[in-house]
């Protein structure tokens, strides 16, 4: 097979990928940014650097990509809120669509987490990431992950009385689950 | 009531996906394009900062010199000129083979502390590099620190003292005198010939007479620097382990070697001691007028130079007439003649039966700060001059030329090895890999897609 023929090969599965993946790996980066649009840009700008490497990452891509998305949105949210603190109050986000009260609540409350604190929660909680696959996508340790996705829940529990997390599988998948629901 | 799960899957579907799809596979591949040529750019500036680096560092070492072609092995060839040894030259792996001269300085760490050590010019490349000597002193030794090392006729070994241990309490810290070693820098094979003191020796001295090594010392009485001292004085033949005492030897100021390793002396009369046999009186012979303390006989052994008595040191610049006169039967007097020409400011020896050289101290260069010795070769007869070396050293001892060089072919010496500092080199190496490896990186992040 020539480079051609690889390199044609390539653009067809990378294309396949991006149709399939791209709205699951957009929500995943609304929620750890908290902007549409950034999120968009994010999945784009991680798309893109995925190109260069692409023929070594045929078979499973996805985790290299959400490593990408990942690292990405929690470096942006940063910036962003450090400009949006600088300016002394946040700007007022418009709100299309219907939302719950539940629901602007909690965007509310993941707005004053910490960015790394939105991410593992996002990525444990929205993706379904075992607490490993996690740390691999954020490039910190189990450990931190553990602690980070422990303050996180705190911190919402206590702007969110009666929030309930569905039970938390063991981190290798298997086993009895935990305490199916958590009640505050 | 909702669970967090449901809540995050409502805010993540309340803005619908309008993301282009198209596009990006091309922007990709313009983006690693960019990547790899910016790596490339950044990356091959930092090789060339450490190529330059490499560079520079192999251009300040000169190439082999255009040696005149000799019999043998053994064979010497006298370069035109000595240089001052840079600091930073690297010490010999292996025996650095026979040696035109060698040169006692200071020899620098990778930290930049200095320790005496010295310097031999090859006779078969004419490079420098320093001699790996076990135990040479690695400081000062005593007072008189007079520890300049010998280098034979031929070339192929080398004395020096060497420390070690007293046999009773040291008269002073550091490092103390404990015996002659002789280096062969053909094989590498150090001979020790110890001197074992009670507390020290404070003085030695070491000449060499074809393969006798005459050695002189002064060795303190008791713990107190300020006592008296005994002294000591052997002729030792390191190739047989021979050695002769010789009490009435003080000390080898001023005196050359003759034949047969005996020692010559000059003055107001010619001397000569045999090595062997102690005991035998001082062949003498009286000159016709007074000289310098130094005399050196011809090689057939027949006639006799030596600069004209109360002028000539190279200490003050003040020159003498060269004197030669036929040596005779012992107890006759020696009639010295002045050959014509100019004064000299010392003799190094006989070039050949014929030809003297003498030497004198001149500013080669106007922008030279220090006089270099220059030596030349001077016909006894016409007193016709012919320049031979140019010794550029003004290190911390003299240079101590191979006796049997004076009488070698002489060659266009190459320019000193002048080795970059290398906490410099490194440090250049080092901040050019990082600027390269972080450039490299920056460059990685910063291309946007």
């Amino acid at each position: 097979m020539s480079d051609r023929d690889l390199s044609t090969d390539a653009r067809a599965s990378f294309e396949a990928f991006v149709i399939a993946r791209m709205p699951s790996l957009v929500r995943t980066a609304t929620l750890i940014t908290g902007d549409h649009h950034d999120a968009e840009e994010v999945v784009q700008v991680a798309l893109v650097k995925a190109v260069p490497h692409w023929s070594r990452l045929v078979g499973d891509p996805e985790p290299y990509v959400r490593r990408i998305v990942a690292r990405e949105c929690v470096s942006r949210w940063r910036r962003r809120r450090w400009r949006e603190e600088s300016r002394s109050s946040l700007p007022d986000r418009g709100v299309s669509g219907v939302d719950s009260e539940a629901a602007l609540d909690l965007r509310a409350a993941l707005d004053r987490l910490a960015p790394r604190q939105r991410a593992v929660l996002v990525l444990r909680y929205f993706d379904d990431l075992t607490e490993r696959e996690t740390a691999a996508a954020l490039g910190i340790a189990v450990g931190t992950v553990k602690s980070q996705t422990r303050d996180a829940l705190a911190r919402l529990r206590r702007d969110l009385p009666g929030l309930q997390v569905a039970g938390e599988r063991r981190d290798d998948g298997f086993g009895p689950a935990r305490p199916a629901t958590v009640t505050t | 009531m909702p669970t967090l799960q449901d809540q995050l899957e409502e805010l993540a579907l309340r803005e619908p996906v309008t993301t282009p799809t198209t596009g990006l596979w091309e922007r990709g591949r313009r983006y690693g394009r960019r990547r790899r040529a910016g790596a490339v750019l950044v990356g091959g500036g930092a090789a060339a900062v450490v190529l330059a680096v490499v560079a520079v560092g192999w251009l300040r070492v000169p190439g082999a010199a255009d040696l005149p072609a000799t019999g043998g092995t053994l064979e010497l060839t006298l370069p035109d000129a000595f240089h001052e040894p840079s600091r930073w030259l690297p010490t010999t792996d292996d025996p650095p083979g026979p040696l035109v001269a060698v040169i006692p300085t200071q020899d620098a760490s990778f930290w930049g502390e200095e320790e005496p050590g010295v310097v031999g010019v090859s006779a078969a490349t004419g490079e420098y590099a320093f001699l790996d000597l076990p135990g040479l002193p690695g400081s000062p030794t005593g007072p008189d620190d007079s520890t300049a090392p010998a280098l034979s006729a031929d070339g192929r070994l080398v004395a020096y003292w060497y420390v070690g241990q007293t046999r009773g309490e040291p008269v002073r810290r550091g490092p103390v005198l404990a015996g002659v070693a002789v280096y062969d820098t053909i094989t590498g094979d150090v001979v020790r010939r110890p001197v074992p003191t009670e507390h020290g020796v404070n003085a030695a001295e070491l000449t060499w007479s074809g393969d006798v090594l005459w050695m002189t010392w002064m060795a303190w009485d008791t713990v107190r620097p300020r006592s008296a001292t005994g002294s000591g004085a052997v002729a030792w033949t390191p190739t047989t382990g021979a050695e002769v005492v010789h009490p009435e030897v003080s000390d080898l100021d001023g005196l050359t070697a003759g034949g047969d390793g005996s020692l010559v002396a000059g003055g107001r009369r010619l001397g000569l001691r045999d090595a062997e046999d102690p005991d035998a009186p001082v062949m003498s012979w009286r000159f016709s007028r007074p000289t310098t303390g130094t005399a050196y006989l011809s090689p057939d052994g027949t006639r006799v130079a030596a600069l004209a008595g109360g002028t000539a040191t190279s200490d003050t610049g003040r020159r003498g007439r060269l004197l030669v006169g036929e040596v005779g039967a012992p107890g006759t007097t020696i009639r010295l003649r002045e050959t014509a020409g100019q004064g000299w400011n010392g003799l190094a020896g006989w070039r050949d039966d014929g030809h003297v050289v003498a030497s004198d101290l001149a500013r080669v260069a106007a922008e030279d700060p220090e006089p270099s010795t220059l030596l030349h070769s001077v016909d006894i007869i016409t007193g016709d001059v012919e320049d031979l070396v140019v010794q550029r050293t003004a290190a911390d001892g003299p240079l101590v030329l191979a006796q049997d060089a004076l009488a070698a072919p002489t060659y266009d010496a190459p320019d000193p090895a002048r080795p970059l500092d290398p906490r410099l080199e490194a440090a250049l190496l080092a901040v050019a890999l990082v600027t390269g490896i972080a450039g490299v990186l920056l460059w990685r992040r910063r291309v946007r897609p």
